[in-house]
């Protein structure tokens, strides 16, 4: 998802996730009464105990899910690279860290479908290149199908399948990202059509 | 339920405010009866009239006047705790794992109820091994106190509970609980002032008054708790839980986390 600050992406995303009570309008998501669909999300905001070390933000959070099983935790703090840190509070965590040890809270209980708002703000070059293996891995080996929201649109190019424009509260193109480039246009100029262009 | 209330809990466990707040509350319950013991005359005094100890059961009735003292404890660590999850933004989390809004206000007017009557019970039990009279103080009224004190406690949790939930913002809900704790007694006595102009209006203030939090306090740190009293107390506390939870509830579905 991509679009110009105050286009509506993280209203969106906040909608979507039910942080927003008041809208007009239903949000579905797989096929009604077919499988119960597990939803997590990274909305771009601190979202962490700052007092609390990695662990412990794992553990308050697995507790809300009702898991008593540590092992589950380990092994997040193990895909997400910060293993060596587990005891190491929060508040000392570089942007980085922060935003893989949110990934981590939303990728404890496995989730069917990932939510993430911003999640390259901030980050360092080494820290992009470590994310977008990591979103990589996660959708092509563990199958989460992630929603991306990003200003970024040279990591998009890289990371995403399908892309939609937002401009103004409303969806003004949609496309799939091998199709765009096999056409020789890139995700900025698609970009900027769309913006002029209106609704396609 | 269980599981907000559990993770609550667990942060609650790790937060080293919680500790130094248990800390200090037994550290004064043992200082001031041991100073008493000695028989050294302390005088407190909080914007109100000075109160000196002269003997231990008054060092105990103190810790029913939540204003002197424990009530700023319990206000600085409730609405800490809630305002935190303003400050961090922390709320999502009980959303992406499917929490109904219901349950996230239950769970935390629960918590603030039990800890802010906890806090009482920690400085009264101290203060009451520390006298060295457990024999002659273990009377019916006593334990009347001890009860009616820790329901009035559990009635501030609540209240500070809501307003801590409702004013989204960690310094602002600091600032607004203290004020309702230090300056209750304050906004009291100017109501009575307010309303001595009519018969009707002085009655109608005098059994808000007797049937608030404050009027409750006031009433259990002066007298001797009967059982009459104690059932009163206990009701009334109910009652205040009851309404402030569903203030808090009905304003904080409607909020945007």
């Amino acid at each position: 998802m991509v679009g110009k600050n105050g286009s509506g992406k993280t209203t969106l995303f906040r909608i979507l996730t039910g942080l927003i009570p008041r809208y007009n309008g239903t949000v579905s998501a797989g096929e009604a009464g077919v499988q119960k669909i597990k939803v997590s999300a990274v909305i771009h905001s601190p979202s962490l105990f700052l007092n609390l070390s990695a662990f412990e933000n794992l553990k308050a959070h697995a507790l809300l899910w009702g898991m008593h099983d540590y092992s589950r935790i380990k092994q997040t703090l193990k895909t997400i690279g910060l293993e060596d840190c587990k005891n190491k509070l929060v508040r000392n965590f570089s942007l980085g860290m922060m935003q893989r040890l949110k990934l981590g809270m939303a990728l404890l209980e496995k989730p069917d479908i990932l939510f993430l708002d911003e999640p390259f703000n901030g980050l360092d070059p080494d820290g992009i290149a470590e994310l977008r293996e990591l979103l990589l891995h996660l959708n092509h080996t563990v199958g989460i199908t992630i929603l991306i929201s990003s200003h970024i649109l040279s990591e998009l190019e890289q990371v995403a399948t399908c892309i939609g424009i937002l401009h103004d509260g409303e969806i003004v193109k949609e496309a799939f990202v091998q199709d765009i480039l096999q056409n020789g246009t890139t995700l900025e100029e698609l970009y900027m059509q769309s913006i002029k262009g209106g609704k396609q | 339920m269980t599981k907000i209330w559990k993770s609550d809990l667990y942060r609650l466990g790790k937060s080293k405010l919680f500790y130094g707040i248990t800390a200090f509350t037994c550290i004064i319950a043992f200082l001031l009866i041991m100073l008493i013991r000695q028989d050294i005359r302390l005088g407190i005094s909080i914007f109100g009239d000075i109160t000196t100890f002269k003997k231990i059961d008054d060092v105990i009735r103190i810790g029913i006047a939540y204003q002197k003292g424990l009530g700023i404890f319990v206000a600085v660590l409730i609405s800490v705790f809630i305002g935190q999850e303003y400050q961090w933004q922390t709320w999502q989390h009980k959303w992406m794992t499917s929490k109904s809004r219901i349950f996230i206000y239950l769970s935390k007017a629960a918590l603030s109820s039990s800890v802010s009557a906890a806090i009482f019970l920690i400085f009264q039990i101290v203060a009451l091994l520390s006298s060295g009279q457990i024999q002659e103080m273990l009377t019916p009224e006593y334990a009347g106190m001890m009860l009616s004190g820790a329901f009035i406690y559990a009635a501030l949790g609540s209240v500070i509970c809501l307003l801590s939930m409702l004013v989204k913002s960690s310094t602002a809900s600091i600032i607004v609980c203290l004020g309702y704790v230090m300056f209750s007694e304050t906004l009291v006595s100017m109501i009575r002032n307010l309303s001595s102009f009519s018969n009707t209006a002085t009655r109608l203030v005098e059994w808000g008054v007797k049937h608030s939090i404050y009027g409750m306090s006031s009433i259990v740190s002066r007298t001797l708790v009967s059982a009459d009293i104690a059932i009163t107390i206990l009701i009334n506390s109910l009652a205040i839980m009851l309404l402030s939870t569903a203030i808090g509830l009905s304003l904080f579905r409607k909020y945007e986390l």
